[in-house]
């Protein structure tokens, strides 16, 4: 059993020893001839079990001939994609196999002669392929035929969406400035724009076009054209003063000529529409239109209508334009780096740097530069990005990076404190003021974490290694910093305050990851978070649950971790594989309680009235796998040093960085050159750092060109 | 703020200050495109997170024992649903219930055969088991069954042109969406996408029946709809974009097509009570309350035909979230933890609280409304209630199921139908199984008023692991050459896909199976 399982957990998802360069004489496959013998990870093996298991139905005429499987050679059968190279938990096959054997598994049959040795060699061999490498760093390979996927045209983000519309507002006279959700939020029909939903990725995946988006961004953009041509006397409105600041920017119209035909008093003109849509197609478009685009929206109005409903409709026309609810990229100058990358113009290169930078779209700044410079030219393009990153634009920068921060680490998740309202809560955060009024903790704690990345990105730029190890102190409320044991301990954003080397070592030591929003804390949640974030391995695909497995003996004086412990690995089979890999990070936090406090002398056990029955003592040494190897763990602090002395953490953060900002799933091959870019200017021992990995997008190979087919 | 019930009903007042009094005779509210007394079947879904019911808290306490035989060797049991007078028909459903035991079914013994996972959201009970987590990508995302009648020629009338097609609500987030349906609906292409949730009743209304912006000027009459079109027709067709673009486009294009119609067209009943009425609060209140706001915009929308299809998926619960955690006491641990008293207890408490306080107020709205046929919404519906996962947690072996109404007469009700396999074997081990879950939602659907064109799997061109299916039921029930694999337990099911269900379906719904 033990030799199963440290074959499965240690080799089969993630990062391998053998994938982060780690020697042999630390490799996890287990030499004890007894269990899966590395010797027998070949193809050969494979072939054989494979023909013996499963060839019987899986050929012509046979009961699964809709797959059979060519096993000629090793490239004929790698070539049907039932196997993904060195990732046997990607790996159809192998994830068809997983369960084999349990009355439900999915494959082979029962009945059919298949062995858990089988198993864990075709397992072995899947592992053992390797691609064709020119440059390696941990697992990220550079890899000479590397094709990344073509870029989409994406939609805007609903934030986006917004974060556009309040961009165009802004220009506006200071007197009708306003935030479009404050405006609009009664019966506004933007809290009816679904919000982006990634399901089990990030919420930057999504891409869903409902009958619900259309609707609402129609209607939306309708509420804001109206908003805009609001009359406010004399035919001033918002957009006479944001149509003048475009139109200035693009050498439109000016002075009483463009009054004239921009308040709704005077008379009309073609000429004086067509200027209105010139100028406006700049926030619309996000480029300078063409003839034929004046042409077109110009067909769409009379002069016979007010003025104002033209404008009116003129922005709804326009704004409903997939120019600019998409991020389309199509007016190149048709000029390519090779044949798959077509070179984009000054506009879309000017919206790529805002949306993927700020999530907005150009400010005029941008516009000036992509107007009257050339951004696919070194020069300019730098001149760009230090707009990009000037103080001034620094907020938009950081709320992007939040949003990244709140979608890696599921801030969205950390509940509400004292969701349940039970006695044993109001007993275990007694003294805390949790819920009253004039405190905020949860807010303290995201905040705090927020504090700590924006730290280390901007004012003190590490990688993610020195989050995941860093004593320095964040919190900076009283009521946080109570929860850590010393209320004299508060960040005022310049000081630096430590906790001691033996407390409070980096991210997972801080209260926010341990608040579950009762009074126990949950270490399967705390260690599958750590798995999937912080060493990006894979959980696993839970098996169906029996009978048997739902029989626990809970004893009155056991710890949480016990009773995770019993509930899920002690005589469970079916949960302790994928369990054991992920609950010992949990036991290892175990030192904290759910608000995050240390522990004082035992783990209360309480009664259902909120009294306590016991005090136990609570243990969190354990043995934790990562990189390939056991780490024998005693405190959160070694956990945290150990992680952070390993590459892991920021092969995580860099894979998390990628998928969040190109907004797809990571092509480890295909990605590779990318990966390796971003992790170079991520790791410190390069000389890199969070800001500089975040940069880095800019100046990946792809970045100023539209990868296509 | 003091929730008042007759200022909640203000909203319902039309500014000709014709209240409209829920019920009101649904006679008055027969589309002129069809005749007075057509069965306008509805279709409710009711789930929940977690799942993990143990079955003596769901089903009644006294198992049916008349035996009647389902294929060979493997009979089935049916018995009228029996209760008690003062405690009801079971800790779940307790003795308000007993007054609709002749509208209702209990059906146990549903299937699903691939999904080794309890369903996080409601999708995987409607047909869509890959929306149960990422692991379950071997079956590839479909459409739901509430979406293939959404956009059925079969379902709604005219093309379903102007009508909400569905409503899809999770009063507690806007994500965990129950439908999921083709990214280019009318044309059944694309990608297989979820159908956004709404929160609350305001949003159904707005959905329903508000067209402009409260703050905003209103443009009139004339929706610009057209003119965005053209444009987007230019650019697809202007611009250098690539196939996967145009495809996104077209999608966009088919959207705002339905969107201009819906814009264009008088779609609301000539009927005083479902004009000029007034949005409810955009806060609906405590949980209960705005569970009962939306339960009265779902009445609302029935009666005034302008949607006939409703999906409610909880995730939280009277103070329960789904659960992060496996904390001790928390949602999840209890559907983990089904044999423990505190789990049990869990479980227990959040289902009678759905039954009591959506269920219950649901059914009785639908069973006071007396449509023109002479029956009431509820018989002329289906309210599908479920839990998310069957006994014990990731169990998607026999689904607890309850059904209310009839369809119009096409369901026969009051029974407990139990179709598991008594003391069958499989594979030489004692095995509990019934029939596939996929066989009830085509059932389901044949009393909607499709047929199997409508959710063949093979004319849908759902693929799996690359190759087109060939099965001619509905979801992943065998390989994708329609054969049944290895799996002996299902393969006399399997050739019932489409068949009626003994017990559930009645002499009039037989002679709608084709």
């Amino acid at each position: 059993m033990f030799l199963c399982l440290s074959f499965l957990t240690a080799c089969t998802g993630g990062f391998t020893a053998k994938e982060l360069g780690i020697s042999s004489e630390s490799d996890p496959i287990d030499p004890n001839p007894v269990g899966p013998n590395p010797s027998a990870f070949d193809f050969a093996t494979a072939k054989n079990i494979l023909q013996t298991s499963c060839v019987a139905c899986h050929k012509a005429g046979g009961s699964a001939a809709y797959l059979p499987l060519d096993l000629n050679t090793e490239d004929d059968f790698l070539s049907a994609g039932l196997v993904i190279k060195g990732k046997p938990l990607e790996s159809n096959l192998i994830k068809r196999l997983r369960h084999h054997g349990a009355a439900n598994s999915n494959m082979p049959p029962q009945g059919i002669a298949f062995t858990s040795e089988d198993y864990s060699n075709l397992v072995g061999w899947v592992q053992n392929i390797t691609s064709n490498v020119t440059q390696t760093i941990g697992q990220f390979t550079c890899a000479a035929d590397a094709n990344p996927e073509p870029d989409q045209m994406l939609r805007l983000k609903k934030q986006e969406f917004i974060a556009a519309l309040n961009s165009i507002l802004s220009l506006t006279d200071p007197r009708y400035v306003a935030d479009i959700t404050s405006v609009l939020s009664v019966n506004s029909f933007l809290d009816l724009i679904p919000d982006d939903y990634g399901g089990d990725d990030y919420n930057s995946f999504d891409q869903t076009i409902s009958t619900v988006h259309v609707e609402n961004y129609y209607k939306s953009i309708e509420a804001f054209a109206s908003l805009l041509t609001q009359s406010f006397g004399s035919g001033d409105s918002r957009a006479k003063y944001i149509v003048t600041k475009y139109s200035a920017a693009i050498g439109g119209l000016s002075g009483s000529t463009l009054l004239n035909c921009l308040l709704t008093t005077k008379a009309a003109s073609e000429s004086c529409y067509k200027n209105f849509i010139k100028a406006f197609g700049l926030a619309s478009h996000r480029k300078v239109l063409t003839t034929a685009d004046i042409d077109f929206y110009y067909s769409k109005i009379s002069l016979a209508e007010t003025k104002a409903t033209v404008h009116r409709k003129l922005i709804t026309y326009m704004l409903s334009s997939p120019e600019f609810i998409f991020r389309l990229e199509t007016h190149g100058a048709g000029e390519v780096l090779t044949p798959d990358y077509k070179k984009l113009n000054n506009f879309e290169i000017a919206s790529r740097l805002s949306y993927t930078f700020w999530g907005d779209m150009p400010d005029l700044t941008l516009f000036d530069m992509a107007i009257n410079g050339d951004l696919t030219a070194d020069a300019d393009f730098q001149l760009a990005l230090q707009h990009i990153f000037s103080v001034t634009n620094q907020a938009k920068i950081k709320n992007k990076l939040k949003n990244f921060y709140a979608d890696y680490l599921l801030f969205t998740k950390i509940p509400q404190l004292n969701a349940f309202n039970t006695p044993e809560f109001n007993n275990f955060a007694s003294g805390e003021n949790i819920n009253v009024s004039g405190f905020n903790h949860r807010t303290d704690m995201i905040n705090e974490i927020y504090d700590m990345f924006d730290y280390y990105t901007w004012q003190q730029p590490s990688d993610f290694s020195e989050v995941i190890k860093t004593r320095k102190v964040f919190a900076k409320t009283q009521a946080l910093a109570k929860l850590y044991g010393d209320v004299g301990k508060i960040w005022d954003g310049t000081n630096n305050l430590t906790y001691p080397s033996s407390d409070r070592a980096g991210l997972l030591t801080r209260v926010g990851m341990h608040a579950t929003g009762e009074h126990l804390t949950s270490p399967i949640h705390t260690g599958v978070f750590i798995l999937r974030k912080i060493v990006c391995d894979d959980v696993g695909n839970p098996p169906p649950i029996t009978e048997e497995d739902l029989i626990v003996n809970y004893t009155p004086d056991m710890t949480t971790r016990q009773k995770v412990h019993a509930l899920t690995v002690e005589g469970k089979t079916n949960c302790a594989t994928c369990h054991d890999k992920f609950n010992p990070f949990g036991y290892a936090l175990e030192k904290y309680d759910a608000l995050g406090r240390t522990h004082n002398g035992g783990e209360n056990i309480y009664n259902t009235d909120g009294t306590i029955a016991k005090k136990v003592p609570v243990d969190y040494t354990t043995v934790v796998k990562f990189a390939g190897q056991d780490h024998n763990i005693s405190s959160p602090e070694e956990l945290s040093d150990k992680l952070a002395a390993s590459p892991l953490p920021n092969i995580c953060y860099t894979k998390n960085l990628f998928e969040y900002f190109k907004g797809r799933k990571v092509d480890f091959k295909n990605d590779g050159c990318d990966l390796l870019d971003i992790n170079k200017k991520l790791s410190a021992t390069e000389g890199g750092n969070m800001q500089e990995a975040f940069r880095s997008f800019s100046s990946l190979k792809g970045f100023r060109f539209k990868k296509v087919n | 703020m003091k929730y008042d019930k007759i200022n909640r009903r203000m909203f319902l007042q039309g500014s000709g200050k014709l209240a409209l009094m829920v019920p009101f005779m649904g006679s008055l509210l027969t589309r002129t495109s069809e005749a007075a007394g057509v069965i306008k079947p509805r279709f409710i879904f009711m789930s929940a997170q977690n799942g993990g019911q143990r079955h003596e808290q769901w089903f009644p306490l006294t198992s049916p024992t008349t035996s009647m035989p389902l294929y060979t060797s493997h009979n089935y049991h049916m018995d009228p649903i029996s209760f008690n007078a003062s405690t009801g028909i079971s800790p779940i459903f307790d003795s308000k219930f007993n007054s609709f035991i002749s509208k209702m079914n209990f059906i146990k013994g549903l299937d699903q055969r691939f999904s080794s996972f309890g369903n996080h959201n409601g999708a995987p009970l409607l047909g869509n088991v890959r929306a149960a987590h990422s692991t379950m990508g071997f079956c590839p995302s479909i459409a739901t069954i509430d979406q293939l009648m959404a956009y059925s020629n079969n379902f709604y009338p005219n093309n379903g042109d102007g009508y909400v097609r569905s409503i899809s609500i999770n009063p507690n987030a806007n994500t965990r969406h129950s439908g999921y349906y083709f990214s280019n609906p009318t044309t059944k292409t694309g990608s297989i996408v979820y159908v956004p949730s709404v929160q609350t009743a305001n949003a159904i209304f707005r959905a329903l029946f508000d067209n402009t912006s409260a703050t905003a000027v209103p443009m009139g009459n004339t929706p610009l709809v057209d003119g965005v079109l053209d444009d987007y027709k230019r650019i697809r067709n202007s611009r250098e974009l690539s196939s996967t673009e145009k495809t996104k486009l077209d999608e966009y294009i088919d959207k705002l097509a339905q969107l201009e119609i819906k814009l264009t067209t008088d779609v609301v009943p000539n009927i005083p009570q479902c004009r000029n009425l007034v949005a409810p609060p955009t806060s609906g209140g405590n949980e209960i309350q705005n569970i009962d706001l939306i339960l009265d915009m779902i009445i609302l929308a029935f009666q005034c035909d302008r949607s006939r299809i409703a999906t409610i998926h909880f995730n939280k619960v009277n103070g329960r979230g789904e659960g992060g955690s496996m904390t001790v006491g928390d949602w999840h641990w209890a559907s983990h933890n089904t044999t423990d008293p505190l789990g049990m207890q869990i479980n227990l408490d959040i289902y009678k609280w759905i039954a009591d306080n959506a269920l219950y107020p649901l059914i009785n709205k639908m069973n006071a409304v007396v449509e023109s046929n002479g029956l009431t919404m509820l018989d002329n519906s289906i309210v599908h209630f479920a839990t998310a996962s069957a006994h014990s947690a990731h169990n998607p072996k026999n689904l607890p199921t309850l059904l209310f109404g009839s369809a119009g007469g096409f369901l026969k009700t009051g029974n407990y139908i139990d179709y598991v396999n008594r003391g069958a074997t499989s594979f030489g081990k004692p095995a509990e199984y019934g029939i596939l879950h996929n066989q009830y939602l085509t059932n389901i659907m044949t009393a909607m008023g499709l047929n199997k064109s409508d959710w063949n799997m093979k004319n849908l061109g759902f693929t799996k692991n690359g190759f087109p299916t060939n099965a001619e039921g509905y979801g992943w029930y065998t390989n994708v050459d329609g054969s049944s694999g290895n799996d002996p337990r299902y393969s006399k099911s399997e050739s019932q896909i489409n068949n009626p269900l003994p017990g559930l379906i009645s002499a009039s719904g037989l002679t709608k199976f084709v």
